[in-house]
């Protein structure tokens, strides 16, 4: 694979279309090496090894620079080159506790999104015990920041501000139509009060979470024993979003105690816009939605009973009648 | 050759059961278009079969989150749970019922006999109330199977509350009986 070859090759990573990365040494130094799983070479990095295979087929070296599919130098990781590690949840709470590398850190770093293999870690998982585990429970939901149309992170996130704002305010449609004691009962003020919790959005079809995360733990004791009802197997979050078509989102239900909304967006559902769009409006139908599921601890089918909305319609109806009756202008589908 | 006792028999069955339902759960996806996940109604009804087993799933609480969640041979920890609970559950069914019939009078009431019995009132009044949550929150997207499980749900309830009762007001029959009336 490389002039002078001293050693085997030694394989550390496998990437997101299955082929690996690893260690050769020779006489004029080592290399970090591609190869397909019949060994033939993808490409050769002098002098550096890899720490973590991405989603995008790249890979990070310890050294901190990040290679492409290729083996080309496509930039550095800033967390890495400063000596640390990510540590456990470190995509979802963007921060960094490095005691491999001798300190403890807290410090806020750019998401890095694993490749969704076995071996995607040097040392299997984010504790380093050597176990390979499949990374990201939670993966961040596709993100760009300053960019003209919105990534899906930025679009659900301007919705829920617009909710918020809503929801802050005198809403008497919100009263009528959601809260009174004949639909679904509590209060706009301690739905707003939900609604401030961090929310807790993530990339569904990329999510090896066991799907039983969506069975949250509520308060109380009807929490308890709504919890004990709940079940829905050992796949993964990915799996279920593939498992039927039609799946745009799922959301923990309820919510954990204490906690804000968990949902798991197909991301090219939610729609590239912002507030005030037809689009948008229906985005913050979305978010409005999903959340009366965190909230209330009720599934689709016991909110379209209480809402009046005919069973037989899929569950997108309930965005609909919240854009119908309380939010208006929204649109019916992205267009994206 | 010896025949299966009950006790024997019925948690094997049981179990057995509960294994193919639960695995025939696994392979249904339901209907499209839900954004919060759909329990198959087999997953359902194996859960009403064997109510009382499901509150051995709370011990789960006492484990680390990533334990909780999860899963060994396609099977999730709360299945696990509530598979060994099944075995527990139907070994003391079939217990109960392969005792001697004796018409013999109930012994004196003990502190030990009564705890037991309010125990399983207590149970029983806990599955009432999964019952009707079961019926009333349409669990898992399920219309039919909700209603299912809750009926299951609710007639362990009734079962264990009358078994509970009968075996106190018998004892306390006992208390008040004279001693020549007994011999």
């Amino acid at each position: 694979m490389v002039p002078e070859q001293a050693s085997p090759v030694q394989p550390m990573l496998q990437r997101q279309d299955g082929s690996f990365v690893g260690v050769v040494s020779s006489s004029v130094g080592s290399f970090m090496v591609g190869f397909t799983p019949s060994g033939g070479t993808l490409f050769t990095v002098p002098n550096d090894s890899p720490q973590i295979a991405t989603s995008n087929n790249g890979v990070i070296g310890t050294s901190g620079t990040t290679y492409d599919q290729s083996g080309n130098v496509t930039g550095q990781n800033a967390t890495l080159l400063a000596g640390g590690l990510p540590g456990w949840l470190a995509n979802p709470l963007s921060m960094s506790y490095s005691i491999a590398s001798g300190t403890i850190t807290a410090s806020a770093f750019t998401p890095i999104s694993y490749a969704s293999t076995y071996a995607a870690l040097l040392g299997g998982n984010n504790s380093g015990t050597g176990t390979n585990i499949q990374q990201e429970w939670f993966p961040e939901l596709p993100s760009c920041p300053l960019a003209s149309t919105p990534c899906a992170k930025e679009a659900i996130r301007n919705a829920l501000g617009q909710l918020r704002v809503r929801m802050y305010n005198p809403c008497p449609l919100c009263s009528t139509y959601v809260f009174a004691s004949n639909k679904l009962g509590s209060t706009q003020q301690q739905f707003y009060e939900f609604l401030s919790r961090s929310p807790r959005f993530f990339d569904g079809t990329r999510s090896n979470a066991p799907v039983n995360v969506l069975c949250g733990e509520g308060s109380g004791a009807g929490g308890f024993l709504q919890w004990l009802f709940c079940d829905f197997g050992s796949g993964t979050v990915a799996q279920y979003m593939a498992s039927s078509t039609g799946r745009t989102a799922v959301t923990q239900t309820p919510s954990d105690s204490g906690e804000g909304i968990m949902t798991f967006f197909v991301p090219s559902s939610i729609c590239d816009s912002l507030s005030p769009s037809p689009q948008a409006i229906l985005n913050q139908a979305t978010v409005f939605h999903e959340s009366l599921h965190g909230y209330y601890g009720r599934y689709d089918l016991d909110l379209q009973i209480a809402l009046g909305i005919d069973t037989a319609l899929p569950s997108v109806y309930i965005s609909y009648y919240l854009e119908d009756n309380i939010l208006g202008q929204g649109a019916s589908a992205c267009g994206n | 050759m010896r025949q299966l006792g009950p006790s024997l028999a019925l948690p094997t069955l049981q179990f057995l059961l509960a294994v193919a339902l639960l695995e025939w759960g696994h392979h249904l996806s339901g209907p499209p278009g839900l954004d919060t996940p759909y329990m198959p109604t087999p997953t359902l009804v194996c859960f009403g079969i064997s109510a009382p087993a499901l509150l051995l799933k709370g011990v789960l609480l006492l484990l680390p989150l990533t334990w909780r969640l999860g899963s060994v041979l396609g099977f999730s920890a709360g299945e696990i749970a509530f598979l060994a609970g099944t075995i527990i559950l139907w070994y003391f069914v079939g217990r109960a019922t392969e005792g001697p019939r004796s018409s013999a009078p109930m012994p004196r009431i003990t502190g030990e006999v009564l705890l037991v019995n309010l125990s399983v009132a207590g149970t029983g009044i806990l599955l009432f109330f999964m019952g009707v949550i079961a019926v009333r929150s349409h669990q898992g997207n399920n219309l039919a199977g909700s209603i299912v499980e809750g009926a299951l749900f609710i007639s362990w309830a009734l079962t264990l509350i009358v078994h509970s009762a009968i075996r106190i007001a018998r004892h306390l029959r006992r208390e008040h009986i004279k001693p020549s009336a007994v011999a």
